[in-house]
Order: C-alpha cells, then structure tokens, then sequence
C-alpha cells in the first residue's frame, strides 16, 4: 500500500512535470523544474512503523515510532560553479508521506553537478523557537530548557542481541557541533526540462554499516546535550555522512 | 586591493538594494513608558508591542488552558504579591512533580537576554515554551494547546486583533506572552524615588547602600549592578557549594569553566522573592548576606570577587544595613499594579 502511495506521488509529479513541460520550436520561454524527494529505508527496506522488522549492524532487531529530521540549504551547484539554492529548512517526517516530497522549484539551465545540503539546522536559526513553518516547536523537534532544534530523531524499540525483551529507543540528535553538511555529486542537465531528484537515506548506515558501529544495547537514549554525548554526536556525524546518495530522474 | 575596494563597494550596494521584509503590524502600537534611571528597552523588531498583543498575553498569562490538564497558569508559581515568582522553594506541577530549582521572579525582564537560572533560554519569545511544555511543569502539548484556544469563544478574535489572523500558532502565543512580560517593569521603589529627590533614606539604608558598594565590604555591586537593573545577568559561581549539586550553565555551554555557575538575580524586590538563591536555600537576606560574607565555598569555579573577598569582612550590623538598603528595592506599586493582573 505504501509503495502504492509512493508510486501515485511519483507519477503525479511525473505528469505535472510533462504537463508545464514545453516544446523547443514554440516562442514560449522554456523553463526548467526541479523537486527533491528524501526516500528514507533501512538497507533497502522500506520503512514501517511500530514493527521490529529491522536489523542494524550490530545484529540488533529495531522498530520505529518516529522518524524525523532537518535539512536546510538544500542547493544545486553547477558546473561553472554557480549555486541555486532550493530550501532553506525542511522536516522530513516519515510519518507524512507529503513531507518527503520538497516543492518543485524553476531552475535556471545548466549543467548541476552537485546537491548540497545540511543534516539540520543552521546555527543561525537553531537558537530561537520563535519561528515558524517546519521550525514551528509545535512539531517536537526542539529543546525547550537550552533552545535548540533536534535535527534527527528515531524513537522505537529494539531487542538487545544478548535478550529477548524489547527495550525503548531514543535517538535525538543536534547542536551546532552536529550540523553536517552533505555534497552528493549528480549528473543533471537542465535545458527544457523538468527533473526529480531522490536522495536516499539508509538509516542503517546511520548506525554503523561501512562505518562506525553504534550498537544499541547500554547505548538507547541519547540526548545530544550532555558532554557524554559528544563521542555519539561525532561517530554519528561520521555515519550520518556516508548515509545519503542522489539520483537524477529527468522527464523532458 | 582596489578590486578588493570595488567589490565591498559592490556588495554594500547590493545589501542595500535588498528589500527589506517588514511584517504587517497589526494593533495599536504600544509604547513602554521606561521609568527614571533605568534604560531603554530593545524591543525585537519583529515583535512590536501593541496594546492587543499585551493584553492577549495577559490573558495568556492567567490562563491555565496552556497547561496539561487546564489546572495551573504561568501565574500558579509566579505570583504577582511575590514579585512574579513562588514562594515555595521548588515550584510543583501538574503532575504533582518539583523541580530543583526556585522559579525565578519576572521583572524587567525585557533587559536580559538569556533566560532560566542556567540562560537555556536565548530570548523572552523561545523562553515561554520552557514551562508551557516541560513535562514537571505546566506539561502540555503545544499542538494541544493550540487546538484548545482555536475553539474557545474569545481567543481566536484575540488573536485576530494582535496578530492579524485568527490562526493560533506557537509563534504568536510565544510573542504575546513575552509583550505581557516586557511590561512588567519595577522602578518606582523607595531607592528610585531617594535618587529622584523625592524622599530621604534612613541612616541605616544609607549605610546599607554605603556598604554594598564598598568594594572591602559588601562589594555586591560587582554583579548586582547599581542603580537600575541591580543585575549584571551575567552567569557567576558565588560558592554555594564546593562539591556542585547542580552544574547550573554548564549544561548549557558544556563548558568546565561554567560549572555550578547561575544567573545574576535582580535584586529588585528582593524582599518580595524569597527564598533565595537558585535552589532557594535560604529563607531570608540576612542569610544571603551572611553567605557572602563568610559563607561561601571555595572551588575551581568560584567567582574571583568572591575568591578575593575576606571572610568575615562585616559586623553583623553592616550585614544588617546591607539588607535594610535591599528592602528599599521593594516596588509596592510593582506588585499592586493592576495592569499586571
């Protein structure tokens, strides 16, 4: 049913992208789309929530309750250097289908050869609640005692490898230590053209698959705001770098 | 280097070609009227205050539908009679549940900058989420609280009026509520009206104010700076403890040197805000003074003026005199002022 769901989104862009497409001999200005959408799977699974159907590096079976994080900047670099900047800040939630899905933005033509962004928010807006949007509090992604935003967050449960009784799961990630920035190379050109960019996002490979192993067990709450958490802050900085890629989709 | 010149040049020409977005105000504009002696007040500039927007954050202010289960107000632990904060030393909420620390007292709080004892907060608007949705405290849900005052017969229109739409959001409850708190301004006291001439001290207040800025002595002015705001809101260690109990800025800032370090109280109504200290330890002011003459403790943190200061530089009649002059503070037209409440 997801993947239906899935689907029908993608093609509901995919005609909307053929329908305000335009043709090279008309006088008609031809205009260039893009939009962006955040897959989110664990090694390839598609995720479901409230299912202990997932199993991390560690041979740890994990569900999710929650799944949600920041980026901000999401930015097109061309060949000749130039940069378009597409999003400043967006949640993306698991839990809302529609959220994965970024707005379709005009582009200028050219060759993209890169997507940039950040795993969260930036410094300058990360220290006040006063905001609205995707940054509004009221979507649970902000330390109310030390103002500040939680640019990732995975609550759920696992089952320790070693017993059997499943145990909850707290993953809250941020600071401005832990603002990541991202750079995925593609291979887009823009000319009369409308293009959807995936970037997929393992969330297992957050966790330590090809990097720094972060098991679970004696490991199931962290909170981002105390000194303990830096050596967790930074190992899942590591990770969390190797955990995205981009895909190019382009419907003339 | 000229280049260089050219494109400064440039960019300042671009930023300001820049349009600025101003946000529609909405409302009657509202001017803070600052008393003598104290300074100007900078209000956000994406916060104007209104007459509208104050009085929603009044109302706001009193309501207890910004709790869990509608039973406690921001006004439960900050009491008008007690200089906006809770005579108990830790305040309890919804769930029956203390924290451990004093609620802290609201006045002229639109000169800070930094809020809670450990400065958590970095501005009054973000600051208000803190109590609405700590769970040991008022313990709601701001998508619930939102629902809530969406449905009320009043609030929507309120809301209207201050902010330009009847869509309730986090955003205008926050910076209704800190338009409410910039007007709670204390500077009629019997100091204020001493430095305007208009009333004499007696000789023991004026030894009292002698002493607190005698630098062998009291020497409180350091922190508590005279003659408006009484605070630095700087962030100091006055040695409570050798051993910290609670480690205070350093969950903020994550930094060694901020250990067991709070917040420079105001001592604006000092009379009226007790007990004292972040835990509020001690009861009355001669304790506070006593711990500052020979009472505080050592450690890496402690603050140099303290580490400095002689213990047992005063006589217990200066230490009375110090707090005799603190009393002066007292504002009676702070905590009667019908404004407020």
């Amino acid at each position: 049913m997801k993947r239906n769901m899935k689907n029908l989104l993608f093609l509901t862009i995919l005609s909307t992208a053929v329908f305000f497409g335009c043709r090279k001999d008309t006088e008609i200005k031809c205009k260039n789309y893009v939009s962006v959408h955040f897959n989110n799977h664990v090694s390839g699974n598609d995720i479901l929530f409230d299912t202990l159907a997932y199993t991390n590096a560690a041979g740890e079976l994990f569900s999710f309750s929650i799944l949600k994080y920041y980026v901000s900047h999401v930015t097109l670099v061309q060949d000749n250097g130039n940069k378009v900047e597409l999003y400043a800040h967006e949640l993306i939630d698991e839990a809302n289908e529609l959220s994965t899905f970024l707005d379709r933005i005009e582009i200028p033509e050219g060759h993209y050869t890169t997507i940039e962004f950040n795993l969260g928010v930036d410094s300058i807006h990360n220290h006040s609640g006063d905001q609205v949007g995707d940054l509004d509090p009221i979507n649970g992604m902000i330390w109310t005692w030390n103002t500040g935003y939680i640019f990732y967050k995975h609550e759920g449960n696992f089952i320790s490898s070693t017993s059997g009784s499943a145990q909850p799961l707290v993953y809250h990630y941020g600071t401005d230590n832990g603002l990541l920035s991202l750079a995925l190379p593609i291979s887009m050109h823009a000319f009369n053209s409308n293009h959807s960019i995936r970037i997929d996002f393992d969330i297992n490979k957050a966790y330590g698959v090809n990097g720094v192993l972060i098991p679970f067990t004696n490991n199931n709450n962290h909170q981002s705001v105390s000194v303990d958490d830096l050596p967790w802050i930074n190992k899942m900085k590591d990770n969390f770098g190797q955990s995205f890629g981009a895909s190019v989709f382009t419907f003339e | 280097m000229k280049s260089g010149l050219y494109i400064l040049i440039f960019t300042a020409f671009l930023a300001s070609c820049k349009p600025e977005v101003e946000e529609p105000v909405y409302g009657t504009p509202y001017t803070l009227v600052i008393p003598q002696g104290l300074p100007n007040m900078a209000i956000p500039a994406n916060n104007p205050m209104t007459y509208e927007g104050i009085a929603l954050g009044k109302r706001l202010f009193y309501d207890p539908i910004l709790s869990g289960d509608n039973t406690q107000s921001c006004a439960s632990c900050h009491l008008q009679i007690n200089g906006f904060t809770d005579p108990n030393q830790f305040s309890t909420g919804i769930d029956g549940v203390q924290g451990n620390r004093n609620a802290m007292p609201l006045i002229n709080l639109g000169w800070q900058t930094k809020f809670f004892w450990d400065g958590g907060a970095n501005g009054l608007e973000s600051q208000v989420l803190g109590p609405i949705t700590n769970p040991i405290e008022m313990h709601e849900d701001l998508a619930n609280a939102i629902a809530e005052l969406s449905a009320d017969s009043d609030y929507p229109s309120l809301f209207k009026a201050a902010f330009g739409s009847e869509e309730i959001t986090s955003q205008s409850i926050m910076r209704a509520i800190a338009q409410f708190e910039r007007t709670l301004i204390s500077g009629n006291s019997k100091y204020d009206k001493y430095i305007r001439g208009e009333v004499q001290l007696t000789q023991q207040e004026l030894d009292g104010l002698n002493l607190f800025s005698d630098m062998d002595k009291g020497d409180c002015v350091h922190c508590h700076v005279m003659g408006s705001t009484f605070s630095d809101f700087e962030f100091r260690n006055t040695g409570l403890d050798s051993i910290y109990t609670d480690a205070g800025r350093y969950l903020i800032t994550l930094n060694e040197n901020d250990r067991g370090k709070f917040k420079t109280p105001s001592l604006r109504n000092i009379e009226l805000t007790a007990p004292y200290m972040h835990d509020g330890r001690f009861q009355t002011l001669l304790e506070c003074v006593q711990h500052y003459n020979t009472g505080f403790h050592y450690s890496q943190n402690l603050d140099p003026n303290l580490f400095f200061a002689t213990k047992g530089r005063m006589t217990i009649q200066e230490m009375e005199a110090i707090v005799a002059f603190m009393k002066t503070l007292t504002d009676t037209e702070f905590i009667t002022n019908p404004a407020f409440h």
